[in-house]
């Protein structure tokens, strides 16, 4: 079974009658054992892993020693042939055959071992997977509990209720509106700005004579000199 | 405090998005247990929290829980949040336990940048995520 069908039956499992995926304490207790079961199943995967691919590297020089068996013995046999010994080479044949029927259910197990050390390959990744993704859970439960919890206290603040679940709809709503309020003020501000620096209304105020001119260093000269 | 939590506090810290929003970033510890609120200025009522693991940063953002869903609209509700999933820039549904939420996750490999946009627009899209759900959500 994959993973996510794994972390997919640990979150059903941790469902109350009450409500059929309801996160809870106990919720979190059941995720935290799934979490190091599924630890433990990976630390015997790894276990067992070890020992297969110690088993595959003797069986895999086993194999290769008596490969190299086979052809020496394959020469001589028509060496033999070759100089006219047949006895010899018959001998020889005979031990030829059971060297390569001993090579042949090695090979049959060296698959085998092969195969086995795929498929533990696949488990402690599954696991690996499996593991992070109830973490994850864990933490999301967790994080969401923790800023429930924060929220109570700051509920009254937002919303003028006690509420954990504040309702996502009026909220909305509260943002939208301070959000439109925020603009307004920003384009009457914009709008303000325009207005009081107004295409250069203080030079015509100045040049009419209503505000003073403009200071400059002249002026400035003008005025430590008198 | 988690040290990968460390590095979104650091990449948050004085940072100010292009539209000029400043994100305030609170740490809660219990335990072990570590995490970041991070809220964004006008979004006070949707926090985004993080959380890390070795390899994964999670930030999560609740948007509402079951009970505010009108009765029988659950499974449009859901599946409208399936398709709309890969719609969403950088952000995915998720229902945990009874509470529906907006995510993303990215890897803690990650450089201060890639936080900045991953929460910039995690936060961007709060109010969308809302707009679309508001039909199925029983009015306050």
């Amino acid at each position: 079974m994959g993973f996510l069908n794994n972390v997919f039956n640990t979150l059903k499992g941790y469902g109350n009658e009450a409500n059929d995926a309801f996160v809870d304490v106990q919720g979190i207790r059941i995720m935290e054992q799934e979490i190091r079961d599924a630890g433990e199943n990976q630390r015997k995967a790894n276990e067992s892993l070890t020992d297969v691919m110690a088993e595959q590297k003797s069986l895999a020089r086993k194999i290769n020693d008596l490969k190299a068996s086979t052809d020496e013995y394959g020469e001589a046999i028509g060496k033999l042939l070759e100089s006219g010994n047949e006895e010899l080479a018959m001998e020889t044949a005979e031990k030829l055959a059971e060297l390569e029927t001993e090579l042949e259910s090695n090979q049959v197990v060296l698959e085998s071992y092969n195969e086995q050390v795929k498929e533990l390959k696949i488990l402690i990744k599954d696991s690996t997977k499996q593991m992070d993704a109830l973490r994850r859970e864990v933490s999301i439960v967790k994080s969401t509990e923790a800023a429930q919890k924060a929220s109570e206290a700051t509920a009254a603040q937002f919303s003028g209720t006690n509420s954990s679940l504040r309702s996502a709809s009026a909220s909305m709503e509260r943002i939208k509106a301070k959000q439109q309020k925020r603009k307004d003020k920003m384009k009457s501000a914009r709008e303000l700005a325009k207005e009081t620096s107004g295409g250069d209304l203080k030079d015509k105020l100045a040049e009419a004579g209503v505000i003073g001119t403009k200071s400059s260093a002249n002026s400035i000269l003008d005025r430590y000199k008198k | 405090m988690n040290k990968n939590l460390t590095k979104i506090q650091a990449a948050l810290a004085d940072y100010t998005s292009d539209a000029g929003e400043a994100f305030n970033v609170t740490a809660t510890e219990d335990g072990d247990f570590s995490m970041l609120t991070i809220i964004r200025e006008g979004i006070e009522e949707f926090a985004i929290l993080a959380t890390a693991s070795e390899s994964q940063y999670l930030f999560n953002v609740a948007l509402f829980d079951d009970s505010q869903v009108v009765a029988g609209q659950e499974a449009t509700l859901n599946k409208m949040m399936l398709e709309l999933n890969m719609a969403m820039p950088l952000s995915s549904f998720a229902l945990t336990g009874k509470i529906y939420s907006i995510f993303g996750a990215m890897s803690t490999d990650s450089n201060a940048a890639q936080i900045q946009e991953e929460v910039v627009v995690l936060s961007e899209n709060i109010m969308d995520a809302l707009e679309v759900c508001q039909n199925y959500l029983t009015k306050a």
